[in-house]
């Protein structure tokens, strides 16, 4: 007499032996916005009270967004990156995504003279 | 072990992971952890310690006695545990149950015009965003998450481009909170067709282009020169 559990342990073994063909991941990554020159191999020097905004300017390119404050002017670079990590293992699946600001903020007397900048902490790679 | 025993051993164990089939895990980061605010002293810290430490802000504004940075940091989870049955067609459907959550953290830090700190606030907090069923083939991966209000790229990059959109949209730019000088705009959670955006007359964005949203944001053309 056939076993009840014949085709049970087939089916389930059939499926053991697929699921590795099933699997998959991904990886992928976008980016937008300014290119971030300040990451460069050779990244441009800027000192407070003596570099200008025809520096950053002409070391950067047009920013993302300019500011006017009150008795300042601010320029705001930015570039966003999105990474996405994702395993498909059928049983269980996992998808990770991170989005990364990569900024530069320049802060600018009324005679256009540099008065403070910094960046992001958390830097995207630059070329 | 009795072969007959070994066989039911392995059936049982399939039937489980046929069963269990199509758990799934989501996660997505906007920005990074702000860090610690608490160094920082109302009138007296002054906005060069603030940008050393914390670095550019998300958005900025100019304000009427001085401006203000906004920090965020997202992070939006879902988790999904999904069931099958091997049973006729039946097999090859999953049926899923979603859950959802959003940590938040959100800082805003007011100065006067001498780069003073005139006002911190800061919260951090978890919240449900929802969560939701579905029927899903068996090797369908998708989010039940609603992450577009999330997932728009930062206002910065289109500053410049504000000009060129539909007449109410920039006919509004001269308040629009986006340009960073009439005011922070909302954080990225808050509804886009209340207040000050009602001007701009736009249309709540539809299921459909909810699912285009994550899908364009992850397929953005990449700028020349790179």
């Amino acid at each position: 007499m056939k076993s009840p559990f014949f085709s049970l342990p087939a089916v389930a073994l059939a499926t053991l032996l697929l699921l590795p063909g099933l699997v998959g991941c991904v990886s992928k990554s976008s980016e937008m916005g300014v290119e971030n020159s300040w990451r460069g191999a050779s990244p441009p020097v800027f000192e407070k009270g003596r570099s200008t905004q025809s520096d950053v300017l002409r070391s950067l390119g047009p920013p993302s967004q300019v500011i006017a404050l009150h008795d300042q002017t601010l320029f705001y670079y930015l570039r966003e990156q999105s990474r996405t990590k994702a395993v498909y293992l059928v049983l269980y699946n996992q998808t990770r995504q991170r989005i990364t600001y990569d900024r530069a903020i320049f802060f600018f007397t009324k005679q256009e003279v540099l008065s403070d900048f910094a960046y992001s902490r958390e830097p995207i790679a630059g070329e | 072990m009795n072969p007959f025993n070994s066989f039911r051993f392995i059936g049982i164990g399939g039937v489980c992971l046929l069963l269990a089939s199509g758990c799934s895990s989501f996660r997505t980061e906007i920005g990074r952890p702000a860090g610690r605010t608490a160094a920082f002293v109302e009138g007296q810290s002054r906005v060069e310690a603030v940008v050393q430490q914390l670095g550019p802000p998300e958005s900025a504004t100019r304000l009427p006695e001085g401006f203000a940075f906004l920090y965020e940091h997202s992070v939006i989870r879902e988790f999904q545990l999904g069931i099958s049955v091997n049973y006729s067609i039946l097999r090859f459907i999953k049926f899923i149950r979603a859950w959802n959550s959003l940590d938040q953290e959100a800082i805003l830090l007011c100065f006067d015009d001498h780069g003073i700190l005139q006002k911190a606030s800061s919260k951090h907090w978890k919240e449900r965003l929802g969560g939701g069923s579905a029927a899903q083939f068996v090797l369908t991966v998708m989010s039940l998450s609603d992450v577009s209000r999330f997932l728009r790229p930062a206002d910065a990059h289109s500053w410049g481009r504000a000009l060129l959109e539909p007449p109410p949209v920039t006919l509004n730019s001269g308040q629009s909170l986006r340009s960073g000088e009439h005011g922070l705009r909302q954080q990225r959670i808050a509804p886009d067709y209340a207040g000050q955006h009602a001007l701009e007359m736009a249309k709540p964005i539809s299921e459909k282009e909810r699912r285009r949203v994550k899908k364009d944001y992850q397929n953005q053309p990449q700028p020349p020169g790179r």
